[in-house]
């Protein structure tokens, strides 16, 4: 099913053009926005939100055209935006119901729904607290329960983990997850690469206002051939790598002490074998994975100059 | 014994007309002004005049040897509502109601998340108008509807009735006026600035500087003084006549009324132009 | 004697603990601090740097008295977390004027400062004037400022805050560089994964203690309330488990054909490695892959914090 398709869409902010005759088409899933600063990725949120007009082509957002939709649209979306939001004087049970009733929702409907969506966010009896005294962690939380509030079929998060400590980081992730269980599309624009491969489906990459890069995560990250990173435990350093180079094989360094192989099928006794010969015991095997960090680097002019 | 399951559930109600939600906002915004001890204390302070006019009614009826110097007429009420314009209550109230309304919501993010839902920027407009033209009307309107409880009730005739049958309406359309007025004008200011306070200050500067500033120059120059139609609060006072029906005893009352009804435009324009802009939408 | 050494440090603000009786040593090279928020990484980097002073015990950088010492200042340089420019001044203004506060000559101070500014990319933006910078550019900038005096030591509070992937990637290889030049890096990150990239040595904070402090798969290692998880991926997983079962030492075991994986958590994971080679090269059990999900910072620092 299309979430989101985009025809020659350009977009001006301010004097300059953010978004260049971008063409888009992506399916409903929870989907990772990346981009270098200044790619446009925040321009892209705002303009499928209707703040900012198209100066040339079309975008569609599940089945409804921006711009002239306007709030039929936006009854559909969610948006989480990456500054701090609170109502100066108002709790966070208080916020979040005020966000459902102008998302739609009856008075009495809203505070039951505002209750059940920071209840799913963790807040717990944090609710009754001003949000503008929060910590950060709890203001992303209320954030996240004023996108969901009204019930969209597609949320826009915009950095929902930035200014998280591990620990929040990973129940926010967490969440994004149990959103897209539900059927909820999810944008998710972010600077961690590491976010994106642990929520996402499918990634759309912006660089200067253009793709750069647009697929499965799953395809992208495969490496064609059989690549496999390996990491032994042997009493002499370097023996084992030696024993690897000796038998002929193409051997790069890989992450964290490990060694990146090339082999001609799967793996066979004959890598255990070497191994014990060399007095190395294998402690990890795996097939390689690409990074998406070294996809986003080699798609994306590194040297340009970046604003914003 | 069924197992619930607490993980994200979907809504599945119905949904409230456009209207609601311009209302939700405008509730919101009410309460946490009403939660404000200060503003309550400012509300009063307004009524003050309101017990002068309803002791003059009083006296005019039961002191006869006051008769002749303390009367009720049409004047009475064209009078109360003026003053409350001249003495600063209007004015005061839309400041504190008024002033930080779209700034604070620039500022704490809140228009965002605001305009990120189903509602157009007129909804929002319309939600941010309602308490501060409320809180207008509470000092303009309620008390001279109730000033005619009291005439009515003391008064054992409806003599000032017989005399200016449309009165009410008058009275009515007059403090709609101001009340239309000053909000716009203040909401106007308050999408400028980030900060409530500086909206404050130019709102202040610009509703009571126009005319001081104005009659300064014209004084320093040796001028007649200026129509009252180009200083906010003359122009407001010069306005009532013609709606209680007295436009010779007026300044330029017309003029007047093309003066504020062309500065409403204006903040109209402003408030379109800002709160469209992207800028502030980020 | 270790470059910073603290001993029995505790530093509270008012009733407020900030760092509770620790004793820590760094060396060369590259240490991560971690630890959720409130944890004490800030107060601990602020020790260091001598913008405190410890309420009791004893802070040694290079040995001497960090707090208000214009020597240790002098080799010590500090990313602090944020911070905003003012000075209405180009970069390389900015850090000509620091360079020469911190007593460089001339001529010696502006070729620093243009060194410094290409270190960390932003040789073009050399003349812009600060206060237009961008987020990411001001982060540099800070990065910048704490390196240009080449200083021994280098302390960095969430140096990666701000910036995008090409940024991070940038500042990540450059704290490596540093670290293997013979430089003290202290870094502070709450993103585990980069962190891993930076260095495998950590202090791992909760509460104002340190709970681990080490070699991360050392600390792993040390950690036996938690079992090792093994994935192992063989062709014929159930075969594989069959054989397992009856092993010593193995806590749980499980598997999946739809996978073609074996799961299995133990106490002893040297013991169980040896087995498993056994296994292969005797009883030619075929193993396509094996891994260990919880032999990393993230999972430790999740065992260890909680939650």
């Amino acid at each position: 099913m299309t979430l989101l398709r985009t025809h020659n869409l350009t977009v001006r902010y301010g004097n300059k053009e953010a978004l260049t005759s971008l063409s888009l088409d992506i399916d409903a899933g929870v989907i990772g926005l990346l981009g270098p600063n200044g790619a446009g990725k925040s321009t892209l949120l705002k303009t499928l939100l209707g703040f900012l007009e198209p100066s040339r082509g079309s975008a569609e957002v599940l089945g409804l055209p921006i711009g002239k939709s306007g709030a039929a649209l936006r009854q559909r979306l969610g948006y989480f935006p990456e500054r701090p939001v609170f109502v100066p004087g108002l709790s966070s049970i208080e916020t979040v119901a005020l966000a459902g009733e102008i998302g739609g929702l009856a008075r009495g409907d809203a505070l039951a729904r505002a209750h059940e969506v920071l209840w799913f966010a963790g807040l717990g009896e944090a609710r009754y607290r001003l949000v503008e005294e929060f910590s950060t962690g709890m203001q992303q939380r209320t954030k996240l329960a004023m996108s969901l509030v009204h019930d969209p079929d597609f949320v826009l998060l915009d950095e929902p983990t930035s200014g998280l400590d591990p620990v929040g980081r990973r129940q926010m992730l967490d969440l994004v997850r149990q959103i897209g269980e539900r059927g909820v599309s999810v944008l998710l624009s972010t600077h961690l690469l590491h976010d994106v491969e642990s929520v996402c489906d499918s990634v759309v990459l912006l660089d200067k206002g253009k793709l750069a890069l647009h697929g499965k995560l799953s395809e992208l990250k495969q490496q064609p051939g059989w690549v496999y990173e390996i990491r032994v435990r042997e009493d002499e350093p370097g023996t084992f790598r030696k024993a690897l180079a000796e038998s002929g094989l193409l051997i790069e360094e890989g992450r964290d002490g490990q060694l990146r192989i090339t082999l001609e099928e799967r793996p066979t006794r004959f890598l255990f074998e070497l191994a014990r010969a060399s007095g190395a015991e294998i402690r990890h095997l795996r097939r390689f994975e690409r990074s998406l960090e070294e996809q986003f680097l080699s798609a994306v002019d590194r040297d340009a100059p970046r604003d914003s | 014994m069924p197992l619930h399951d607490l993980s994200y559930q979907r809504f599945e109600g119905g949904r409230t007309e456009q209207l609601a939600r311009s209302l939700a906002i405008a509730r919101m915004t009410t309460s946490l002004l009403l939660k404000r001890r200060s503003f309550l204390l400012l509300l009063c302070a307004c009524w003050i005049p309101v017990i002068a006019r309803a002791a003059q009614i009083y006296v005019a009826r039961y002191v006869p040897q006051a008769s002749e110097f303390v009367t009720v007429t049409a004047r009475l009420w064209q009078e109360f509502l003026t003053q409350q314009v001249e003495y600063l209550p209007v004015l005061l109230v839309a400041l504190y109601a008024g002033a930080g309304a779209i700034s604070t919501d620039l500022s704490s993010g809140a228009f965002v998340a605001y305009l990120s839902k189903p509602i157009s920027r007129f909804d929002y407009f319309l939600g941010k108008a309602i308490p501060v033209f409320l809180a207008i009307l509470v000092v303009t309107l309620v008390p001279a509807l109730a000033l005619f409880g009291v005439y009515l009730s003391v008064a054992n005739d409806f003599g000032v009735l017989e005399t200016a049958p449309l009165l009410p309406l008058s009275v009515i359309a007059y403090s709609l006026w101001i009340g239309l007025y000053f909000t716009v004008f203040v909401l106007a200011i308050s999408c400028l600035s980030r900060s409530g306070r500086v909206a404050g200050a130019g709102f202040v500067a610009l509703a009571l500087g126009s005319g001081i500033v104005l009659s300064g120059m014209m004084a320093a120059l040796r001028l007649p003084s200026p129509p009252a139609s180009l200083s906010m609060i003359g122009a407001t006072i010069d306005s009532a006549h013609v709606f209680f029906g007295n436009v010779s005893s007026g300044d330029t009352p017309y003029l007047s009324i093309v003066a504020m009804t062309s500065l409403m435009l204006l903040s109209a324009f402003v408030l379109r132009r800002r709160l469209g802009s992207a800028e502030v939408a980020s | 004697m270790s470059v910073i050494a603290l001993e029995a440090v505790s530093r509270w603000y008012g009733n407020v603990l900030g760092l509770s009786r620790v004793s820590l040593e760094f060396e060369p090279g590259v240490t991560a601090l971690l630890g959720p928020n409130g944890a004490g990484k800030s107060t601990l980097l602020k020790l260091v740097t001598g913008l405190l002073r410890p309420s009791a015990g004893t802070v040694s950088v290079l040995g001497e008295a960090p707090f208000a010492n214009p020597t240790i200042y002098a080799r010590l340089g500090l990313v602090p977390e944020e911070e905003e420019f003012r000075a209405r001044v180009s970069a390389v203004d900015w850090l000509e004027y620091l360079l020469r506060l911190h007593g460089f000559g001339e001529a010696d101070a502006a070729a620093r400062a243009r060194k410094a500014l290409s270190e960390v990319g932003l040789d073009s933006a050399a003349e812009t004037r600060v206060t237009t910078f961008s987020r990411g550019m001001k982060q540099r900038l800070r990065i910048a400022q704490a390196v240009a005096h080449d200083p021994d030591i280098l302390v960095f509070d969430e140096p990666l805050t701000g910036l995008d992937p090409v940024g991070r990637r940038d500042v990540i290889d450059s704290i490596r560089r540093w670290g293997s030049q013979g430089k003290t890096v202290l870094v502070s990150s709450h993103i585990l994964h980069e962190v891993e990239l930076m260095t495998r040595e950590v202090v791992l904070m909760n509460a104002g203690k340190v709970m681990a402090s080490g070699n991360i798969h050392e600390i792993r290692r040390l950690m036996e309330a938690h079992p090792h998880r093994i994935l192992i991926t063989t062709p014929d997983p159930k075969r594989l488990a069959t054989r397992l079962i009856d092993q010593d030492g193995l806590h749980s075991i499980s598997f999946s054909e739809e996978r073609s994986q074996v799961e299995l958590e133990t106490q002893e994971p040297d013991r169980f490695y040896a087995l498993l080679t056994e296994l292969v090269l005797d009883d030619a059990a075929t193993i396509h892959e094996i891994s260990s999900p919880d032999d990393n910072l993230e999972a430790v620092f999740h065992y260890l914090v909680g939650k």
